[in-house]
């Protein structure tokens, strides 16, 4: 099929439309004083961040618990002058001869029976 | 080098190119609201809003034409895509009555060739518009939509056949 013609139709007919556009100069002013007004706006808004962000720091160094009072040097340095401490000795261990495990005592048996179990 | 009247924060536009684009960019912004006059102006104001702050950066890797055409889609897409649905609806329940005087032969092909292809899929009414319309390449057309050129070409080949189907009747009259 030839497709020329729509070609044509298309290209005499779909004209722009015959609306006026507004004058460039007054497009132009009223877009600039919408970018005035959103700078301002994002000046005003960082502003107010700045401050609440000023303010949350403040309050938040206000509350802080305070802190646990550390320990007393005098004191520690006494403690470790007047203690001493010594390393467990070795006298339960086998060296002394003795095991409490090596000689398994005999238990006795039982051979009375109550109700079919051994007592 | 640097333009006497160049954006102080886009350095590559300069005031007198964009105002020669001006009402081009009011066209494309135009039937992206759904030819709503007001929301377009809003529209035109918010992307120049960006262009004059330099978040919307023109790096001429693209003309600026298609510069523009994007940043105007791109803001249409996200910021008014609810606002232009709900321009539909409500033109859509507000039938246009039929007007007094339709206008020349012409203006009431032209009517109707408008109407055929606002009854598109969107994105094969925006490729059939910058096209034939707005005067771009295809490639310029893809950039402007963003989507690949092969998608463009796709879109762009349905919309023709779509829209010789629905105008089969102009076929061979007023040429």
């Amino acid at each position: 099929m030839n497709d020329d013609w729509i070609d044509d139709e298309l290209s005499r007919s779909l004209r722009p439309p015959s609306e006026k556009a507004p004058a460039f100069d007054d497009t132009v002013r009223a877009a600039e004083a919408r970018l005035a007004a959103r700078t301002r706006r994002l000046r005003a808004g960082s502003g107010l961040a700045a401050i609440a962000a000023v303010v949350a720091v403040a309050i938040g160094l206000s509350l802080r618990a305070p802190e646990a009072p550390g320990v007393d040097l005098g004191i520690e340095e006494a403690l470790l002058t007047t203690t001493q401490w010594t390393a467990p000795s070795d006298v339960l261990l086998p060296a002394h001869e003795f095991d409490i495990y090596r000689d398994t005592p005999a238990l006795p048996g039982s051979t009375e029976a109550l109700e079919g179990t051994f007592l | 080098m640097r333009d006497d009247d160049a954006l102080d924060k886009n350095p590559h536009i300069s005031r007198h190119e964009l105002a020669a684009l001006h009402e081009d960019l009011f066209g494309w912004s135009l039937t992206r609201c759904d030819f709503d006059r007001a929301a377009a102006e809003d529209l035109m104001q918010q992307a120049y809003v960006e262009v004059l702050s330099g978040r919307a950066r023109f790096d001429k890797r693209s003309s600026l034409k298609t510069f523009l055409f994007a940043v105007v889609q791109t803001l249409a897409k996200s910021r008014y895509r609810r606002l232009a649905a709900r321009l539909k609806l409500v033109n859509r329940a507000a039938a246009e009555p039929a007007p007094d005087n339709p206008g020349t032969l012409d203006e009431q092909r032209s009517a109707r060739v408008w109407q055929a292809v606002r009854a598109l899929p969107a994105r094969q009414r925006d490729i059939t518009e910058l096209v034939f319309c707005r005067e771009l390449t295809i490639e310029q057309a893809a950039t402007v939509m963003g989507v690949s050129v092969g998608t463009g070409r796709v879109h762009y080949d349905r919309a023709k056949k779509a829209l010789a189907r629905a105008l089969e009747d102009l076929r061979g009259e007023g040429q």
